[in-house]
């Protein structure tokens, strides 16, 4: 056994000692590797792979999905109404980037995505979609024994982090896919008349309220028809992106996207929660000032 | 590339935090100097045009004379240029450290830019060399982007540092005929745009592919990816960089045991 595994194998959890860190760490470079460890990539954060391993899961390697698609010319000329065109693009270059992530799961011998970071890009020709994340496995003990039980049919892509995976997994509920509900809405032109006659008041455009609560209205509902289409019970972590569009400011782009969860466990388990005071604050300095 | 030993041996200086510093302490790592690592040079004014095809695309309109029909490719002249900067400005920081006795380099940062134009580069890394007192001396300097307690953290888990990485990918796509039908709208909606599709997921699987031929036998974790697009007059690129520290598992079993979900009180 080298020098750093004699000083690694006392640093258990509860009885680390952090002075024995320095010396393992000095010679770290000559302890042997464990067997079919390495290959990894990853992009969480430290305190996330601890998570993970504490639900059962490991990280396999970056992974991600790209989709672009065609959206017709003309189609955002003023008009009235839902730009179908565009939906549909942004749904299909969604599904094609979902498909290219699982593909990757598929190959990495994962059995999801955790933190998948969305990137969503809009041009008047074109919708384009990627998503970044990285693929999980459930890990295994020294006997070759996991503790991580679900059995996914197809590999979950979630946004949400691995701290709230191991939250969720807790209580008992697990993300299943990533679901999206898009809507692009033309706000009808005011008529000349009331453009003229309002041009000296404080008014409300009302075409384009109305045309953001049509949006919203469209995209919510389809968002929840997809929840119900991949089996899920709800949604966690909602983003919601509403603004004109750039190259178009007479339509309304509404985006709201998450992760479809679902209870898995018999029932709902409670977290115990353990309420904690840090005192680590920065100290409040005394100023002289309200004593006057 | 001389580094400068001079000064009082009993003198430290280093980039640390002071929380970092104290994690140091606590892990019996003594901060030595703040070593630096620097290389500036000359990208070939060619480079850029250096792109092979990987994938041709059909022609998408009726001409007959000859023209474009686009394709995406590597441009790996490019990537060797900056991966060779970073990976000389790491050897000459591993070498100061080395000089002054120190077991490896915490806290590492990099910082790359174009000091003149798009045809220059410049790689400067710099952390805090670090001892072990009593420990032996090291066969090889290692290096990380962690200190403090995340240094204590990554090898309670289980891991040891190796080196800081970095690896990048640059797809070139050369628009044509298929690009300016698919790409323009007038195929009409619907249509999967593949030399866009195709340079995006070029970019990145060849820097995740260096990266994972950099970690054969170790791991690459805390990476984090940029990806970052240049648009020019029928040819545009798609670079993907990806940073990260290359660790070591030596222990199998983790110590971390069920996570116990808090509430802070604090604001």
């Amino acid at each position: 056994m080298s020098a750093a595994s004699e000083a690694f194998a006392g640093l258990g959890h509860e009885e680390a000692d952090l002075g024995q860190l320095g010396s393992a760490l000095a010679s770290g470079v000559l302890a042997p590797s464990v067997a079919g460890a390495g290959g990894l990539t990853s992009d969480l954060s430290l305190d996330e792979i601890l998570l993970l391993h504490s639900v059962g899961l490991e990280p396999v390697q970056v992974v991600f999905g790209v989709g672009a698609i065609s959206v017709l010319t003309g189609v955002w000329v003023w008009g009235t109404g839902l730009v179908a065109d565009a939906h549909d693009a942004f749904q299909q270059a969604l599904s094609t980037a979902k498909e290219g992530i699982r593909q990757q799961i598929h190959a990495s011998s994962a059995i999801g995505v955790v933190g998948v970071e969305v990137e969503i890009q809009l041009s008047p020709h074109r919708s384009v979609v990627v998503l970044t994340g990285t693929s999980v496995r459930p890990s295994r003990d020294e006997a070759g024994g996991s503790h991580f039980n679900v059995r996914y049919p197809s590999p979950f892509i979630c946004d949400l982090s691995a701290r709230d995976f191991a939250v969720l997994s807790t209580a008992g509920w697990y993300p299943l896919d990533l679901v999206a509900g898009a809507a692009y809405v033309h706000a009808p032109r005011r008529g000349v008349g009331a453009s003229i006659g309002q041009a000296a008041q404080n008014v409300e455009l009302t075409n384009f309220t109305e045309a953001l609560y049509d949006a919203r209205e469209a995209a919510m509902a389809e968002m929840q028809s997809q929840i119900s289409v991949v089996g899920g019970t709800g949604l966690l972590d909602a983003k919601v992106v509403d603004r004109p569009v750039s190259f178009a400011h007479h339509v309304v782009e509404f985006l709201v996207y998450g992760t479809a969860v679902k209870m898995l466990a018999p029932s709902h388990s409670h977290p115990n929660l353990s309420t904690v005071l840090p005192v680590d604050d920065k100290v409040r300095t005394f100023e002289a000032t309200s004593l006057d | 590339m001389t580094p400068d030993t001079a000064g009082a041996p009993n003198i430290f200086d280093s980039g640390l935090t002071t929380p970092d510093f104290a994690a140091c302490i606590s892990m019996n790592l003594q901060p030595v100097r703040l070593v630096q690592g620097y290389y500036c040079g000359q990208i070939s004014s060619w480079s850029a045009y250096s792109g092979y095809p990987v994938r041709n695309y059909p022609c998408a309109c009726a001409e007959m004379d000859m023209h474009t029909t686009g394709w995406v490719g590597r441009v790996d002249d490019l990537d060797r240029a900056w991966m060779g900067a970073h990976q000389t400005a790491l050897d000459r920081m591993l070498q100061e450290a080395a000089t002054l006795g120190a077991h490896g380099v915490v806290g590492v940062t990099t910082e790359m830019s174009h000091p003149t134009n798009a045809n220059s580069c410049e790689v400067h890394l710099y952390g805090t060399a670090v001892l072990s007192p009593g420990a032996r001396a090291p066969q090889q300097v290692w290096s990380t982007q962690l200190a403090g307690h995340k240094l204590a953290k990554l090898v309670e888990t289980g891991y040891v540092p190796s080196s800081v990485a970095y690896s990048r990918c640059t797809a070139m796509l050369v628009e044509g005929c298929n690009m300016e039908y698919y790409g323009s709208g007038r195929c009409g909606t619907g249509y999967i745009i593949n030399p866009i599709q195709d340079a995006h997921s070029l970019a990145r699987s060849g820097a995740i592919e260096v990266a994972r031929q950099m970690s054969q036998g170790v791991s690459l974790y805390g990476v984090s990816m940029e990806v970052h697009e240049t648009e020019g007059r029928g040819t545009s690129y798609v670079t993907c960089s990806l940073r990260g520290s290359l660790v070591r598992r030596v222990r199998a079993t983790l110590p971390l045991g069920p996570p116990v979900t808090t509430v802070s009180l604090a604001s």
